[in-house]
Protein backbone atom coordinates (compact mmCIF):
# COMPACT_ATOMS: atom_id res chain seq x y z
CA UNK A 1 0.00 0.00 0.00
CA UNK A 2 2.65 2.57 0.78
CA UNK A 3 4.46 4.41 -1.72
CA UNK A 4 8.58 4.40 -2.37
CA UNK A 5 9.26 7.45 -2.99
CA UNK A 6 10.62 8.72 -0.29
CA UNK A 7 12.11 5.33 1.46
CA UNK A 8 14.53 7.62 2.81
CA UNK A 9 12.33 8.92 5.39
CA UNK A 10 11.94 6.35 7.69
CA UNK A 11 12.54 8.22 10.50
CA UNK A 12 9.97 10.64 10.11
CA UNK A 13 7.51 7.01 10.13
CA UNK A 14 9.14 6.29 13.62
CA UNK A 15 8.53 9.96 14.48
CA UNK A 16 4.77 9.90 13.64
CA UNK A 17 4.29 6.67 14.64
CA UNK A 18 1.27 6.65 17.93
CA UNK A 19 0.27 4.15 20.13
CA UNK A 20 -4.16 3.99 19.97
CA UNK A 21 -5.78 6.76 21.34
CA UNK A 22 -7.65 5.43 24.32
CA UNK A 23 -11.68 6.09 23.37
CA UNK A 24 -12.11 8.16 26.22
CA UNK A 25 -16.27 8.27 26.37
CA UNK A 26 -15.79 9.41 22.77
CA UNK A 27 -17.74 6.39 21.00
CA UNK A 28 -20.54 7.15 23.03
CA UNK A 29 -20.72 10.83 23.08
CA UNK A 30 -20.73 10.05 18.65
CA UNK A 31 -23.27 7.62 19.46
CA UNK A 32 -25.54 10.21 21.07
CA UNK A 33 -25.01 12.41 18.52
CA UNK A 34 -26.35 9.69 16.10
CA UNK A 35 -29.34 9.24 18.05
CA UNK A 36 -29.84 12.56 18.38
CA UNK A 37 -29.68 13.00 14.60
CA UNK A 38 -32.27 10.08 13.70
CA UNK A 39 -34.74 11.46 15.90
CA UNK A 40 -34.50 14.46 14.53
CA UNK A 41 -34.46 13.01 10.49
CA UNK A 42 -37.61 10.67 11.84
CA UNK A 43 -39.58 14.14 12.69
CA UNK A 44 -38.39 16.19 10.31
CA UNK A 45 -39.52 13.45 7.97
CA UNK A 46 -43.31 13.36 9.17
CA UNK A 47 -43.37 17.14 9.17
CA UNK A 48 -42.42 17.35 5.98
CA UNK A 49 -44.67 14.52 4.70
CA UNK A 50 -47.74 15.78 6.75
CA UNK A 51 -47.08 19.56 4.88
CA UNK A 52 -46.88 17.80 1.56
CA UNK A 53 -50.37 16.39 2.51
CA UNK A 54 -52.26 19.49 3.88
CA UNK A 55 -51.36 21.75 1.73
CA UNK A 56 -52.92 20.39 -0.99
CA UNK A 57 -55.87 19.95 0.55
CA UNK A 58 -56.12 23.15 2.12
CA UNK A 59 -55.07 24.91 -0.82
CA UNK A 60 -57.64 22.75 -2.86
CA UNK A 61 -60.87 23.40 -0.06
CA UNK A 62 -60.04 27.19 -0.44
CA UNK A 63 -58.99 27.76 -4.28
CA UNK A 64 -61.18 24.96 -5.26
CA UNK A 65 -64.28 27.09 -4.29
CA UNK A 66 -62.68 30.28 -5.14
CA UNK A 67 -62.33 29.05 -8.69
CA UNK A 68 -64.87 26.66 -9.52
CA UNK A 69 -67.89 29.25 -8.21
CA UNK A 70 -67.85 30.91 -11.13
CA UNK A 71 -68.68 28.26 -13.79
CA UNK A 72 -70.65 26.39 -10.88
CA UNK A 73 -68.34 23.29 -12.12
CA UNK A 74 -66.76 22.31 -9.04
CA UNK A 75 -62.92 21.07 -9.69
CA UNK A 76 -61.63 20.86 -6.26
CA UNK A 77 -60.05 17.48 -6.86
CA UNK A 78 -58.18 19.19 -9.66
CA UNK A 79 -56.48 21.89 -7.73
CA UNK A 80 -55.95 18.50 -5.14
CA UNK A 81 -54.17 16.95 -7.75
CA UNK A 82 -52.35 19.50 -8.76
CA UNK A 83 -51.41 21.01 -5.37
CA UNK A 84 -50.54 17.52 -4.09
CA UNK A 85 -48.11 17.09 -7.19
CA UNK A 86 -46.22 20.22 -6.63
CA UNK A 87 -45.77 19.89 -3.20
CA UNK A 88 -45.01 16.60 -3.14
CA UNK A 89 -41.69 17.55 -6.04
CA UNK A 90 -40.75 20.00 -3.43
CA UNK A 91 -40.86 17.84 -0.57
CA UNK A 92 -39.20 15.45 -2.52
CA UNK A 93 -36.75 17.56 -3.81
CA UNK A 94 -36.12 18.62 -0.13
CA UNK A 95 -35.20 15.48 1.22
CA UNK A 96 -32.93 14.37 -2.08
CA UNK A 97 -30.94 17.48 -1.35
CA UNK A 98 -30.54 16.62 2.52
CA UNK A 99 -29.97 12.61 1.60
CA UNK A 100 -28.30 13.27 -1.42
CA UNK A 101 -25.14 12.02 -0.61
CA UNK A 102 -21.63 13.82 0.22
CA UNK A 103 -20.00 15.77 -2.01
CA UNK A 104 -16.60 14.51 -1.95
CA UNK A 105 -15.81 15.35 -5.14
CA UNK A 106 -16.44 18.88 -4.81
CA UNK A 107 -12.46 19.84 -3.81
CA UNK A 108 -12.67 21.20 -0.97
CA UNK A 109 -9.23 21.15 -0.32
CA UNK A 110 -7.55 22.64 -3.29
CA UNK B 1 -6.80 -4.99 13.53
CA UNK B 2 -10.02 -5.93 11.82
CA UNK B 3 -10.25 -7.84 8.61
CA UNK B 4 -11.36 -5.61 5.71
CA UNK B 5 -14.55 -8.28 4.82
CA UNK B 6 -15.76 -7.47 8.87
CA UNK B 7 -15.83 -4.05 7.83
CA UNK B 8 -17.83 -4.72 4.76
CA UNK B 9 -20.16 -7.05 7.02
CA UNK B 10 -20.63 -4.34 9.46
CA UNK B 11 -20.92 -2.05 6.73
CA UNK B 12 -23.77 -3.52 4.96
CA UNK B 13 -25.33 -4.11 8.38
CA UNK B 14 -25.56 -0.70 8.85
CA UNK B 15 -26.55 0.86 5.25
CA UNK B 16 -29.42 -2.12 5.20
CA UNK B 17 -30.84 -2.59 8.55
CA UNK B 18 -30.26 0.98 9.69
CA UNK B 19 -27.66 -1.33 12.52
CA UNK B 20 -26.41 0.91 15.83
CA UNK B 21 -24.37 -1.24 16.92
CA UNK B 22 -22.51 -1.98 13.96
CA UNK B 23 -22.23 1.53 13.89
CA UNK B 24 -20.68 1.87 17.30
CA UNK B 25 -18.27 -1.21 16.76
CA UNK B 26 -17.36 0.81 13.44
CA UNK B 27 -16.75 3.93 15.27
CA UNK B 28 -14.57 2.17 18.37
CA UNK B 29 -12.41 0.64 15.48
CA UNK B 30 -11.51 3.97 13.44
CA UNK B 31 -12.02 6.53 15.88
CA UNK B 32 -8.05 6.35 17.19
CA UNK B 33 -6.89 7.37 13.39
CA UNK B 34 -9.28 10.09 12.78
CA UNK B 35 -8.37 11.91 16.03
CA UNK B 36 -4.90 11.13 15.96
CA UNK B 37 -5.07 12.44 12.42
CA UNK B 38 -7.34 15.47 13.25
CA UNK B 39 -5.04 16.39 16.61
CA UNK B 40 -1.87 16.48 14.11
CA UNK B 41 -3.94 18.96 11.97
CA UNK B 42 -5.64 21.10 14.69
CA UNK B 43 -2.57 21.26 17.01
CA UNK B 44 -2.23 21.58 20.48
CA UNK B 45 -6.24 22.11 21.11
CA UNK B 46 -7.44 18.30 21.30
CA UNK B 47 -11.12 19.14 21.87
CA UNK B 48 -11.24 21.05 18.82
CA UNK B 49 -9.83 18.09 17.32
CA UNK B 50 -12.66 15.40 18.60
CA UNK B 51 -14.91 18.10 18.06
CA UNK B 52 -14.14 18.02 14.53
CA UNK B 53 -13.95 13.75 14.72
CA UNK B 54 -17.36 13.77 15.90
CA UNK B 55 -18.80 15.88 13.36
CA UNK B 56 -16.46 13.47 11.02
CA UNK B 57 -18.25 10.48 12.03
CA UNK B 58 -21.56 11.46 12.23
CA UNK B 59 -21.27 12.76 8.72
CA UNK B 60 -19.94 9.36 7.96
CA UNK B 61 -23.18 8.07 9.55
CA UNK B 62 -25.33 10.16 7.55
CA UNK B 63 -23.95 9.32 3.66
CA UNK B 64 -22.97 6.00 4.59
CA UNK B 65 -24.95 4.81 1.42
CA UNK B 66 -22.77 7.00 -0.79
CA UNK B 67 -19.59 5.02 0.31
CA UNK B 68 -18.83 2.58 -2.85
CA UNK B 69 -16.61 0.68 -1.18
CA UNK B 70 -13.45 1.57 -3.12
CA UNK B 71 -10.41 2.13 -1.52
CA UNK B 72 -10.22 1.37 2.42
CA UNK B 73 -12.89 2.42 4.68
CA UNK B 74 -9.97 4.66 6.46
CA UNK B 75 -9.88 6.43 3.55
CA UNK B 76 -12.82 7.44 3.33
CA UNK B 77 -13.17 8.74 6.81
CA UNK B 78 -9.75 10.82 6.36
CA UNK B 79 -11.41 12.36 3.10
CA UNK B 80 -14.45 13.46 5.44
CA UNK B 81 -12.30 14.49 8.39
CA UNK B 82 -9.97 16.24 6.35
CA UNK B 83 -12.86 18.64 4.52
CA UNK B 84 -14.13 18.76 8.34
CA UNK B 85 -10.79 20.29 8.56
CA UNK B 86 -11.09 22.46 5.83
CA UNK B 87 -14.33 23.93 6.77
CA UNK B 88 -13.44 25.11 10.41
CA UNK B 89 -10.11 26.42 9.25
CA UNK B 90 -12.36 28.38 6.51
CA UNK B 91 -15.35 29.38 9.18
CA UNK B 92 -12.52 30.57 11.53
CA UNK B 93 -11.17 32.95 8.72
CA UNK B 94 -8.01 30.81 8.46
CA UNK B 95 -5.70 29.89 4.79
CA UNK B 96 -5.25 26.83 3.98
CA UNK B 97 -2.52 27.36 1.88
CA UNK B 98 -0.36 29.06 3.98
CA UNK B 99 -1.74 28.39 7.74
CA UNK B 100 1.57 29.29 10.04
CA UNK B 101 2.19 28.58 12.92
CA UNK B 102 0.80 31.51 14.86
CA UNK B 103 -2.64 31.01 13.43
CA UNK B 104 -2.89 27.12 15.05
CA UNK B 105 -4.09 28.42 18.79
CA UNK B 106 -1.81 27.79 21.30
CA UNK B 107 -3.03 28.71 24.80
CA UNK B 108 -4.15 25.24 25.24
CA UNK B 109 -1.40 23.03 26.00
CA UNK B 110 -1.03 19.28 25.52
CA UNK B 111 -0.99 17.52 28.67
CA UNK B 112 0.71 14.27 30.43
CA UNK B 113 2.12 13.98 26.82
CA UNK B 114 5.08 12.50 25.61
CA UNK B 115 8.13 15.22 25.10
CA UNK B 116 8.42 13.81 22.31
CA UNK B 117 5.22 13.94 21.19
CA UNK B 118 5.31 17.89 22.05
CA UNK B 119 8.05 17.64 20.27
CA UNK B 120 7.00 15.94 16.75
CA UNK B 121 3.47 18.48 17.12
CA UNK B 122 5.78 21.76 17.46
CA UNK B 123 7.91 20.48 14.45
CA UNK B 124 5.04 19.96 12.36
CA UNK B 125 3.25 23.77 13.67
CA UNK B 126 5.70 24.91 11.17
CA UNK B 127 4.47 23.36 8.18
CA UNK B 128 1.61 24.50 5.96
CA UNK B 129 -1.97 22.70 6.71
CA UNK B 130 -1.69 21.25 3.15
CA UNK B 131 2.21 20.10 3.66
CA UNK B 132 0.84 18.75 7.04
CA UNK B 133 -2.09 16.66 5.67
CA UNK B 134 -0.13 15.14 3.61
CA UNK B 135 3.03 14.68 5.24
CA UNK B 136 0.51 12.99 8.61
CA UNK B 137 -1.51 10.74 6.10
CA UNK B 138 1.73 9.23 4.36
CA UNK B 139 3.57 8.93 6.97
CA UNK B 140 1.33 8.44 9.67
CA UNK B 141 -1.69 6.94 8.27
CA UNK B 142 0.20 5.25 5.64
CA UNK B 143 -1.77 6.49 2.45
CA UNK B 144 -0.37 6.43 -0.64
CA UNK B 145 0.40 8.94 -3.01
CA UNK B 146 -3.01 8.30 -5.22
CA UNK B 147 -4.96 8.28 -1.70
CA UNK B 148 -3.49 11.58 -0.36
CA UNK B 149 -4.26 13.19 -3.78
CA UNK B 150 -8.46 11.77 -3.33
CA UNK B 151 -8.81 12.90 -0.01
CA UNK B 152 -7.33 15.92 -0.64
CA UNK B 153 -8.76 16.61 -3.44
CA UNK B 154 -5.69 18.14 -5.04
CA UNK B 155 -3.96 16.97 -7.82
CA UNK B 156 -0.74 13.93 -7.62
CA UNK B 157 1.61 16.32 -8.59
CA UNK B 158 0.72 18.81 -5.80
CA UNK B 159 0.91 15.68 -3.24
CA UNK B 160 4.48 15.28 -4.24
CA UNK B 161 5.07 19.25 -3.97
CA UNK B 162 3.63 19.33 -0.10
CA UNK B 163 5.62 15.96 0.91
CA UNK B 164 8.49 17.05 -0.11
CA UNK B 165 8.45 20.56 0.87
CA UNK B 166 6.81 18.99 3.92
CA UNK B 167 9.75 16.47 4.48
CA UNK B 168 12.17 19.01 4.04
CA UNK B 169 11.40 21.24 6.55
CA UNK B 170 10.86 18.53 9.10
CA UNK B 171 14.06 17.10 8.18
CA UNK B 172 15.86 20.65 8.79
CA UNK B 173 14.29 21.25 12.20
CA UNK B 174 14.81 17.34 12.86
CA UNK B 175 18.62 17.95 11.85
CA UNK B 176 19.18 21.02 14.10
CA UNK B 177 16.51 19.64 17.26
CA UNK B 178 18.90 16.33 17.44
CA UNK B 179 22.31 17.15 17.29
CA UNK B 180 23.97 14.03 17.72
CA UNK B 181 20.73 11.97 16.97
CA UNK B 182 18.45 12.73 19.68
CA UNK B 183 15.11 13.92 18.89
CA UNK B 184 14.71 16.57 21.49
CA UNK B 185 12.89 19.66 20.06
CA UNK B 186 13.32 23.02 20.57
Amino acid sequence: MMDHEQPQEEWLRQLLEEEALPDEGFTEAVMGRVDHWVKLRRFLLGLTWLTAAIVPLLTAQFLGELVVSNDGNPSQLAVYLLFLLLSSGVCGGFWIEVEGGLSLERGDGS
Amino acid sequence: MRPKSDIGQLLQRIVVNDDQEAFRQLVSHHQSPVRQFLRRLAGPDHGRADDLAQETFLKAYRYLHSYRGEGRFLSWLLKIAYQEFVKDLRRHKLDLASTPAELIPDQVRPHGTLESRMTVNQMLKDLGAEERAAVVLHYQEGLTHAEIADTMAIPLGTVKTHLRRGVAKLRGQHGAGAGGGSHDGP
